[in-house]
């Protein structure tokens, strides 16, 4: 089946390209917000292509945890993007290499590498920031985990593909359980990507620095590797949670795979990702950085929409 | 008298709507009891207070127009008279005058509260299918919700220094209390009713009074000081 083979490297080919674009957007949006102009969406490419083209300073203190961090950094998302409905709705030959859980645990291979080597370069912002990351990722995981089971029950599957379509089929899409789950997955995602309120994505001050401190030794191309990597786990995880769990129209049918629907497939999900970086620009516009002892709070009230999301699910499913 | 009631407007299956329209209200009704624990300023918490009640009243209007009793119509039109608007003003009144505006230091703090909240709602979904009336318009889940209502009210009531939000856990207490009559017996009878809203709204001005006066002799309203009999 050669089209399923050329689709599932369409599906990574996508996300390498179209990942740094979402932060290009997001920048430019808030910029004109605040009634800027702002740089142009493409910048995010112009950094990455200036950065491919610099030798790479390395700390005399970093052993090969630092060397490799980022290309673990680059891969795990790419291999997370083969488990996912990124463009068809139907599972493609690699889909079935791992369900929701393991492509979590994939995504924090990547994060926990990277937060080896920033300690491994003994910067102490670099340590600093590894802890704070560490502590912000712990607190997210029961949220995760939570969200995964209410996912689980109610699709019967843990699979995405068999998920997605359970979620939009007529019982579920108007349950306040779907709701919960899609909000409660949206703030993990705002903690896990670096946003506000967790953390400032474009703060300079290296004190207040959550994830961008752990990048902040590198140079050159393993720089480049970092950045897109970090585009790359953000685009992943706003696909999961558009394409899984909230709107997953327009992919890619099995009955019509035509070149046609392929890009209709590819205009939807840039579509969607607009509407998603508009909301992420409302909410960053809006709200200051939080205390770092008030992400505690956050994601405490991230557990409880995906703790009432399991109740109302035993709510609608015991009558 | 349930049965009486239900065999002279021949209830069968709910419809789709219906049971929709519930069980989303019931959700929200769950959404705002854990907003109460959750926020510290006062203002904010009188605010989702209303909203809690508002939501009440929804449901009690939805209710009323599916099984056709126009005292739910009247009891709704009430709830929101009395506890979105009257309550809501007597407490905004009392907290403007307060010097502090929020809870500064509860018993427990918030994520831990919020913590023991999930774990009433649990308790609340194991305790209910004992307590259920068979034959009613929506059997057990509703009932869990003013369960839940009724602990998390009690909660609040314990592990809060403020004078202001004991209140908005006794207020809770008695939104879970109206609630599960809705969910049993659609509705009490109406001099009831009117009996506790107008119960609730003397108890909310005596307590607003009180709150005032505690504030001129102590300077705090902090419930913590107010150990001693004599001043």
């Amino acid at each position: 089946m050669w089209e399923s083979s050329f689709l599932q490297l369409l599906q990574i080919a996508v996300v390498l390209v179209c990942a740094p674009l979402l932060r290009g957007i997001i920048n430019r949006m808030k910029a004109i917000v605040q009634s800027k102009r702002g740089p142009s969406i493409w910048q995010p490419y112009r950094d990455l292509w200036k950065w491919l083209h610099k030798g790479c300073v390395t700390s005399e203190h970093a052993t090969w945890v630092y060397h490799v961090a980022p290309i673990f950094t680059f891969i795990t998302p790419l291999i997370v993007a083969m488990l996912i409905p990124v463009l068809t709705g139907y599972p493609l030959p690699y889909a079935f290499m791992g369900d929701m859980l393991a492509g979590g645990f994939i995504l924090s291979l990547g994060g926990f590498f990277t937060s080896l080597a920033a300690m491994d370069t003994a910067s102490t912002f670099g340590g600093m920031g590894s802890s704070r990351a560490r502590v912000v990722s712990f607190l997210a995981e029961p949220v995760v985990i939570l969200v995964l089971f209410t996912v689980a029950l109610i699709a019967q599957a843990t699979i995405p593909f068999v998920v997605n379509q359970t979620l939009i089929s007529a019982d579920y899409l108007y349950n306040p359980a779907h709701w919960l789950l899609a909000a409660a997955l949206f703030m993990v995602i705002l903690a896990e990507a670096g946003r506000i309120p967790v953390d400032n994505p474009s703060s300079s001050f290296e004190l207040s620095m959550i994830e961008a401190s752990r990048t902040l030794e590198y140079s050159g191309q393993e720089l480049a590797l970092m950045e897109w990597g970090g585009s790359m786990r953000f685009f992943v995880l706003l696909t999961i949670l558009l394409n899984v769990l909230t709107v997953p129209w327009g992919l890619v049918s099995q009955t019509n795979t035509t070149v046609l629907a392929v890009l209709w497939a590819i205009v939807t999900l840039m579509i969607k990702m607009v509407v998603i970086c508009a909301i992420i620009t409302v909410i960053e516009s809006s709200l200051a950085k939080w205390r770092f002892f008030r992400i505690p709070e956050f994601l405490g009230a991230a557990l409880i929409l995906a703790a009432i999301a399991l109740v109302a699910f035993y709510l609608t499913h015991t009558a | 008298m349930i049965l009486i009631f239900l065999a002279a407007h021949g209830i069968g299956e709910p419809p789709l709507l219906a049971t929709q329209l519930l069980q989303v209200s019931g959700v929200i009704l769950l959404l705002t009891a854990f907003a109460t624990v959750a926020v510290r300023l006062l203002t904010q918490v009188i605010e989702v207070y209303a909203l809690q009640s508002l939501v009440l009243a929804l449901i009690a209007l939805i209710i009323g127009y599916f099984t056709g009793s126009t005292d739910l119509y009247l009891v709704a039109v009430l709830t929101i008279l009395v506890k979105c608007i009257a309550i809501a003003w007597i407490l905004r009144n009392a907290t403007r005058r307060l010097h502090l505006q929020r809870e500064v230091r509860p018993y427990l703090n918030i994520p831990a509260s919020l913590l023991v909240c999930i774990f009433l709602t649990v308790l609340a979904f194991f305790v209910s299918p004992a307590v259920v009336a068979p034959g009613t318009f929506l059997n057990e889940p509703p009932l869990a919700i003013s369960i839940t209502l009724v602990l998390i009210g009690l909660f609040l009531l314990s592990s809060r220094r403020q004078a202001v939000m004991q209140v908005i856990g006794l207020l809770t207490i008695e939104n879970g209390l109206f609630s599960g009559a809705i969910a049993i017996a659609y509705g009490m009878p109406l001099i009831v009713e009117f009996g506790i809203l107008f119960d609730i709204l003397i108890a909310v001005m005596v307590m607003s009074l009180l709150v005032t006066h505690i504030q001129r002799e102590l300077i705090t309203a902090d419930t913590a000081d107010l150990r001693r009999l004599k001043g």
